[in-house]
């Protein structure tokens, strides 16, 4: 057997990693309810309340200096924190470019009796030089990535192949038509189907992701350069550039620590928001040289 | 379109009408949760309820018993990117190691490539901490991954070496293995089905 016997573009090796697969929404939910019953006399959650916009007083003498518009009218604050990551830009208008959306297509596909369940003891990334066809104008990011449901054995898989202004686009109210055939079309000959037989689409839909120019997050306080506001009260934690699972949980904890007025030591100063980095490798012309490498 | 007006256009609020992601399919008792009316005030306000958010309202109430916290959200309940994403829990600080170490220095990659992995591993300690391995269908297992041309193959095994030179502490992590192997593993993971 050959490389090529597997799979579209065959296998000039791998790696195994301890990883995991989780279903983050049931898990964010179920301890923002936790979190709801706990702290009731402290802390509300304001869904479908988008805000407008934020402003700041300099001169006010409350403890509440900032007002964010909401379509719900208008809340005072202290401190404002934008856990915001691809949606960012909207409401830090400097921050545009430095951070921008990036929209990626999942599917959820049921390979029937077709293949075991692997779904306790390994997840799969396939990795690919990037590519760009001319006559479609669509490009491939270079990644694949796969989990198996241990429960149902459906595959989860997901990958970027679009054109870029599908791509760089913050726009999940529709999944590209091609984007979802590509990962039914890719999917099965992953597992040696070198028919073109789809597996049956059990779902599929888009998200945002938030990447920046340089390929790290942003944690920490924003300075007025950026906020356009006085006050030296306003935070970020955002562009996750993909890898969320592997850095929110801990950014977030190092940004509210920060918040708090703690010293913390042990967040990647490469994740801060210096002027050296924001002047330097944090900047729109970076972001299209990081994106014109992969197209 | 150019890249460069992509990337500076403004990304507008959430869209209102979002695809249905498979994930909240079955939307959580609180997907629409709001106060009667919106709080007046609040020391701490948090735009973005995913896991981000979450993790920094849960570390402000924790740590700051007077502390008052109000989360907006402009569409549901962790509808964002935490809602949507692929559901692997995984970092690619090996992968991206060369790069990293090349932009800061070996010691701040090493710094990037541990804060990772330590977030993975709280990652898993949360969700046993709130009883929610089932709920969550939290696996732990071993990511595969499969590099399908020689050239990004051996700037993975380039990039896994240096990071292994300059800090032993991750040695042992990455088990690579040559194209052999990787068929084998794979065949007897995925193809056994079909191979005679």
């Amino acid at each position: 057997l050959s490389a090529q016997d597997f799979g579209i573009h065959g296998a000039a090796g791998g790696a195994l990693i301890p990883a995991g697969t989780v279903w983050p929404y049931s898990l964010v939910t179920k301890i923002f309810a936790d979190l709801l019953k706990k702290y009731s006399d402290r802390f509300t959650i304001e869904t479908n309340t988008p805000v407008l916009d934020v402003g700041h007083d300099p001169k006010s003498t409350t403890p509440f200096p900032y007002t964010l518009r909401t379509s719900r009218g208008p809340l005072r604050a202290g401190n404002v924190i934008y856990a915001t990551n691809g949606y960012t830009g909207h409401l830090l208008p400097s921050l545009r470019g430095s951070i921008h959306p990036f929209k990626g297509t999942m599917t959820v596909q049921d390979p029937g009796t077709l293949v075991p369940n692997q779904g306790k003891s390994v997840s799969w990334g396939f990795h690919y030089p990037p590519t760009h066809d001319p006559e479609t104008g669509r490009s491939g990011f270079g990644l694949y990535y796969l989990g198996q449901s241990a429960k149902t054995g459906y595959f989860y898989f997901g990958g970027e192949n679009a054109r870029v202004d599908d791509t760089i686009s913050a726009d999940d109210s529709f999944v590209g038509e091609n984007s979802v055939s590509h990962l039914r079309d890719v999917l099965p000959r992953f597992f040696g189907e070198n028919k073109s037989t789809a597996w049956k689409l059990v779902s599929s839909w888009s998200g945002i992701m938030g990447f920046s120019s340089d390929g790290l997050p942003l944690v920490g306080r924003l300075p007025s350069s950026i906020s356009g506001r006085s006050g030296g009260r306003e935070w970020i934690a955002a562009a996750f550039n993909g890898y969320g699972m592997a850095n929110c949980l801990l950014s977030g904890e190092a940004l509210a620590l920060m918040a708090l007025g703690e010293r913390v030591d042990w967040l990647p100063g490469a994740y801060g928001l210096d002027e050296k980095r924001l002047g330097s490798v944090l900047t729109a012309p970076e972001s299209v040289k990081a994106l014109t490498a992969k197209l | 379109m150019t890249v460069t007006k992509l990337v500076n256009a403004d990304p507008g609020l959430p869209r209102s009408n979002p695809t249905e992601s498979y994930w909240q399919h079955i939307p959580h008792p609180l997907a629409n949760t709001q106060s009667p009316t919106l709080p007046i005030e609040a020391n701490y306000a948090i735009i973005g309820s995913g896991i981000t958010g979450l993790s920094i309202a849960k570390t402000i109430l924790e740590k700051s018993p007077a502390a008052r916290v109000t989360i907006l959200e402009a569409r549901t309940l962790c509808s964002g990117a935490t809602g949507r994403n692929g559901g692997q829990m995984a970092a690619n600080a090996g992968e991206e190691y060369m790069h990293l170490a090349a932009m800061h220095g070996p010691e701040m990659a090493g710094r990037i490539a541990k804060f990772t992995l330590r977030n993975l591993e709280r990652m898993q300690d949360l969700i046993e901490e709130y009883d929610a391995v089932g709920v969550s269908e939290m696996q732990r297992l071993h990511k595969l991954r499969v590099f399908l041309t020689a050239g990004k193959f051996s700037e993975f095994k380039e990039s896994i070496k240096r990071m292994e030179g300059d800090h032993p502490s991750l040695r042992g992590l990455y088990t690579i293995l040559d194209e052999q192997t990787v068929l084998k593993v794979y065949n007897s993971i995925c193809l056994c089905t079909w191979l005679p």
